[in-house]
């Protein structure tokens, strides 16, 4: 352990310079002169479907719409995909769906699983079936298990939201699972978010002996609590054992967090962000809440992360593009109502220049000869292609970043939607360009059979 | 060795009188032959049931809320800790479900930092009291740790601590003394405590049940494990000195001792808690967090929104616990409501004197208002931003109190919110429901009740005219077999209606059921126990708070099936 008397001064994105025991006292570790860098995914997720007319650019130029132009700074690294089909959003049981439109679009989208049957019934018992969570693991945390980020980064990934919390979770509230059923809830609150990462839960004081203490405590603490749900899980039936048995995993995963390095490829743009101004203003929560995720990735923290605009059917109030409706409400209106299309043309734009500036965030962060952006792949998806009619066919996406080089940029690939193409073959040249191996992605290769031509 | 004679063993390691200490040794009885008339009334006087039957039982992890009650009685501290927890997966709009429930990192984290904080404050202002007044300067610290184990430890845990369980923690708190330095013994006790916020018997509630004889294949509940069951029903937080005594005195064996406690503790305030929270889940009060509505509503304000919430919660905590009746009728129909002066000046029309500082009861005017339906909490909440919806209003009302679920539109229809037109009245606007027959198989469940409605804005204001035309408040309700003629006239009516109609109650008392039980019924090894429920509310002619009672009468509450470890529940 360095003594406190070694004071590193880092430059950070915005120029300030401060002092910094912080890094030091969570045992940051010098860093190593690691090549190739890290990779870094982040699912970038906006609900209630797309407008594709203005978003979908008719040329080649990825910023080449409406929706995308504020995009435009950094085209080099962005791909928009067109006419990809959900299949597993289509999955039916018997004859009928599990679930509604938005639940399976939400719960497949990144897990490429079709809906586990279960008791919540959105409110649908004849058109389809009782639906539980998602069925399988989600691509960011298929990353995180297969290039075991667990033993690499102190957060094996983040998942954060802005105001999402109103009326409980269940499938709609969920981008993230690690496994079937199992959801990873957003964080919306950015001082929550803030302690989390920042603050002293990693015994960031400034006296080295005693977090040196308060990690074998620590220790010793979590050891004998997996030692208490393992003597439980044994005793009880499969179901419960289950439960046990997550819990115990979560707690050595916990373990291995409190006693992992803050960061072993912290970046010199790695600085402790101040604390975050207490705001119920969407917008000033959202930029909290991307500032805390570039600082993470930039003080290599963690490497994946979820970012969740809204839930599914969210219905936030966009009061600053002009309208007194909510989001979701709006997004039923038909084709014909001119207004409420220029509403929703302006809310997709407007999470379009979200998505630019953290590209900007992530640009502005030198790794090598290069940028962080440069080694990250963002993916804004949405759970529907189009708000009022509900569908999962003809889908759109936006690819941002290179993965290290893995990824074609700067193009727009159009499929036709009578292919159906299944948007699982993206997901599966995503897995790849982050360099995990495999053909195909989801429940048993059901939904994907390939990695999707033109990308990578 | 058994469960029961390994607490035996403890507990005479850590008292001096061991007299009374035995659990659940007293029902020796095989289920299968269990006496008539130890079973409850209820039971023995339904047709359904049969042989003892309790259906599956879970693991159940204690919610935000019950943690917030167990933190709050065992610590002292008020400050709901775990407001900061991430919300529960609700399953069927409830958070107790305990087959819904995961853990994420981040409640990992919270739960951490929460025991760790709480353990701090406990040491350095109670020290005292977590070792039952034990001190080591006089007693030695060898017996004020068994002392803190029978003290802090027992009520933690909610039963006495088993001698593997002490052979675990031993660790912990050598670790604490050695790392503690001069106040070693403290801190050695305030990583204990932090440990057992962490543990299994802490956050979860988990029943072993009393041990089985060869054959059994359904058991009580041991004495420990029925004082939780007990206390988390009825006061949604753990046992108190009472419970813990009865059960210490192997006096939760039998029916009537259960019924003997429940009885004690229905009539304390805290069960107000318990009912309170079923009924935020039940009438969907989260809607109103963050409430918004168009700016067309110009005194509408998130003061208003919260306020009507907790005027509907205050509402059927008079209606459950002290109004006359205290039945369904009540609480669909009651002429009264309860509002700070800020509510009833929105609302309009009240004339009482009040202040903002209580919800003081206001008499209302019986032709306008009447009963929960009639509340600002459904009416606003049910309704768009700019208009009223009679889809949402006749939804919730199939299904939270009929419990049945109307189908969701197809997906590829196009859901458009008939134009605002200043000219028509909301029924106008949507009769395009009926007359399109695609919209109308599936409408005419939900529209025909929430047009009765109509006499309440998107705002839960009343209003007798909309569109310059006097407002229809004709609705109808179709397909529900007890009611002869389902036309009505406003929202009280059909709340005289509903309160009437078989199918309510027996849907309020399956909802309860799911609610107190914390998971979902089975229709086949539930069939006894929601029969003993209807029966029980129905003989008390369905006041609500016999609903708390009713469950502890339940095959379901009363026993669990004997345990095979790692097989079916």
């Amino acid at each position: 352990m360095k003594t406190m008397d070694r004071r590193t001064v880092l430059r950070g994105v915005a120029g300030v310079s401060i002092a910094l025991p912080w890094l030091e006292a969570m045992g940051v570790r010098p860093a190593r002169a690691a090549s190739p860098f890290p990779k870094r995914f982040i699912a970038f997720f906006t609900p209630n479907g797309n407008m594709r007319e203005t978003f979908t650019p008719s040329g080649t130029d990825p910023s080449g719409s409406r929706i995308l132009m504020p995009l435009a700074p950094y085209k080099d690294y962005v791909t928009v995909i067109d006419g990809l089909d959900n299949a597993a959003a289509q999955y039916k049981s018997g004859d009928i769906h599990i679930g509604d439109a938005h639940m399976r679009g939400m719960g497949t989208m990144l897990t490429c699983s079709e809906l586990l049957p279960g008791p919540s019934k959105g409110g649908c018992e004849a058109s389809c079936s009782g639906a539980g969570l998602a069925g399988g693991p989600s691509l960011d945390q298929w990353i995180v298990q297969k290039l075991e980020l667990r033993a690499k980064t102190k957060f094996p990934s983040l998942e954060l939201g802005v105001q999402l919390r109103r009326g409980g979770a269940d499938v709609f509230g969920y981008t993230s699972f690690s496994a079937a059923n199992t959801p990873l809830p957003p964080d919306d609150s950015p001082s929550r978010v803030f302690t989390r990462i920042f603050g002293s839960f990693t015994g960031g004081g400034v006296d080295p002996s005693a977090f040196e203490r308060l990690r074998s405590e620590r220790k010793s603490i979590l050891d004998t609590a997996v030692r208490h749900y393992q003597s439980m899980s044994v005793k009880l039936g499969a179901s419960d054992r289950q439960k046990m048995d997550a819990h115990l995993q979560g707690v050595r995963d916990l373990e291995l967090r409190v006693n992992t390095p803050a960061a072993a490829n912290s970046s010199k743009s790695c600085i402790k962000p101040a604390a975050p101004m207490a705001s119920t203003d969407y917008r000033t929560v959202a930029k909290q809440q991307l500032d805390l995720l570039t600082m993470a990735i930039a003080c290599d923290l963690t490497r994946v992360a979820s970012f969740m605009w809204e839930r599914a059917v969210g219905d936030t109030v966009f009061g600053w593009l002009g309208t007194t409706r909510g989001h979701h409400d709006l997004s039923h209106d038909p084709d014909s109502s001119v207004a409420t299309v220029e509403v929703l043309n302006k809310i997709n734009t407007w999470f379009a220049e979200q998505l630019a500036y953290l590209m900007g965030n992530l640009k502005a962060i030198p790794e090598g000869t290069g940028n962080i952006l440069d080694n990250t792949a963002i993916l804004w998806c949405n759970e529907l292609s189009r708000g009022n009619n509900h569908s999962s066919f003809g889908m759109q996406y936006v690819l941002a970043g290179k993965a290290g080089g893995a990824l074609k940029t700067n193009r727009v690939l159009k499929f036709d939607s009578k292919a159906r193409v299944s948007h699982g073959n993206m997901l599966v040249s995503i897995m790849n360009a982050m360099d995990v191996p495999g053909t195909t992605f989801g429940n048993a290769g059901r939904f994907a059979n390939g990695p999707l031509a033109g990308l990578s | 060795m058994s469960k029961n004679a390994r607490r035996l063993g403890l507990a005479c390691t850590l008292t001096l009188a061991c007299t009374g200490l035995i659990d659940g040794d007293s029902d020796d009885t095989p289920l299968g032959s269990i006496p008539d008339k130890e079973l409850p009334p209820d039971r023995q006087s339904s047709e359904v049931c049969k042989a003892i039957d309790p259906g599956p039982t879970y693991v159940r992890r204690l919610t935000r809320y019950e943690y917030n009650n167990v933190i709050a009685a065992l610590t002292g501290d008020k400050s709901s800790p775990a407001k900061e927890f991430p919300t529960e997966t609700l399953v069927e709009g409830w958070d107790n479900n305990g087959q819904g429930q995961t853990v994420s990192p981040v409640l990992l984290e919270q739960y951490l930092e929460v025991a760790e904080r709480e353990a701090q404050t406990l040491v350095d202002t109670n020290l005292a009291g977590v070792l039952g007044g034990c001190d080591p300067a006089t007693k030695g610290e060898p017996a004020c740790l068994t002392a803190f184990y029978d003290t802090f430890g027992r009520k933690a845990f909610r039963r006495p601590l088993g001698t593997d369980e002490v052979a675990l923690l031993r660790g912990v708190f050598d670790t604490g003394k050695a790392t503690g330095g001069a106040s070693g013994f403290k801190n050695g006790i305030r990583l204990l405590i932090t440990e057992m916020l962490l543990a299994p018997p802490f956050l979860y509630r988990i029943e072993f049940g009393a041990p089985a004889k060869s054959g059994q294949n359904v058991v009580r509940l041991d004495h420990y494990e029925m004082a939780s069951r007990l206390s988390f029903l009825i006061w949604s937080s753990m046992p108190d000195e009472a419970l813990f005594q009865a059960a210490r005195d192997g006096k939760l064996g039998t029916t009537a001792e259960v019924t003997a406690q429940a009885t004690r503790m229905i009539g304390d305030a805290r069960a107000r808690s318990s009912t309170r929270h079923f009924y935020q889940q039940w009438l969907v009060l989260d809607r109103l967090d963050g409430l918004k509505k168009d700016a067309l509503f110009r005194t509408w304000t998130p003061t208003i929104a919260s306020a009507m919430r907790a005027e509907t919660l205050r509402f059927t905590d008079e209606v459950t616990w002290n109004d006359s009746s205290g039945d369904i009728g009540a609480l669909l129909t009651a002429s009264y409501s309860f509002m700070t002066r800020t509510l009833a000046t929105f609302y309009g029309g009240v004339t009482a004197p009040l202040d903002d500082a209580t919800f003081a009861r206001v008499e209302l005017n019986a032709a306008q208002r009447g009963g929960v339906l009639t509340q600002g909490a459904l009416m606003a909440g049910l309704a768009h931003e700019n208009q009223t919806s009679p889809v949402l209003r006749g939804k919730f009302v199939r299904e939270q109190l009929l419990c049945t679920h109307p189908p969701d539109p197809p997906d590829d229809v196009q859901i458009v919110l008939p134009a605002l037109d200043p000219s028509k009245t909301t029924r106008q606007r949507f009769d395009v429901h009926t007359n399109l027959p695609c919209a109308r198989a599936c409408h005419t469940l939900m529209d025909p009740i929430g047009l009765g409605f109509e006499n309440f804005d998107a705002v839960g204001k009343y209003r007798s005219s909309e569109g310059g035309q006097r407002v229809n408040a004709a609705g109808e309700i179709v397909g529900v077999q007890s009611l002869a003629d389902g036309t009505f006239n406003g929202p009280i009516d059909l709340g005289r209606k509903l309160a009437s109609a078989d199918e309510v109650r027996t849907c309020v008392g399956m909802k309860w059921f799911q609610y107190s039980l914390g998971r979902t019924q089975d229709t086949s090894s539930d069939a006894c126990s929601l029969d003993v429920v209807r029966r029980r509310f129905s003989s008390g002619n369905y006041k609500l708070k016999d609903l708390l009672m009713a469950t502890t009468q339940t095959d379901a509450f009363l026993f669990r099936r004997v345990i095979s470890p790692g097989g079916a529940q």
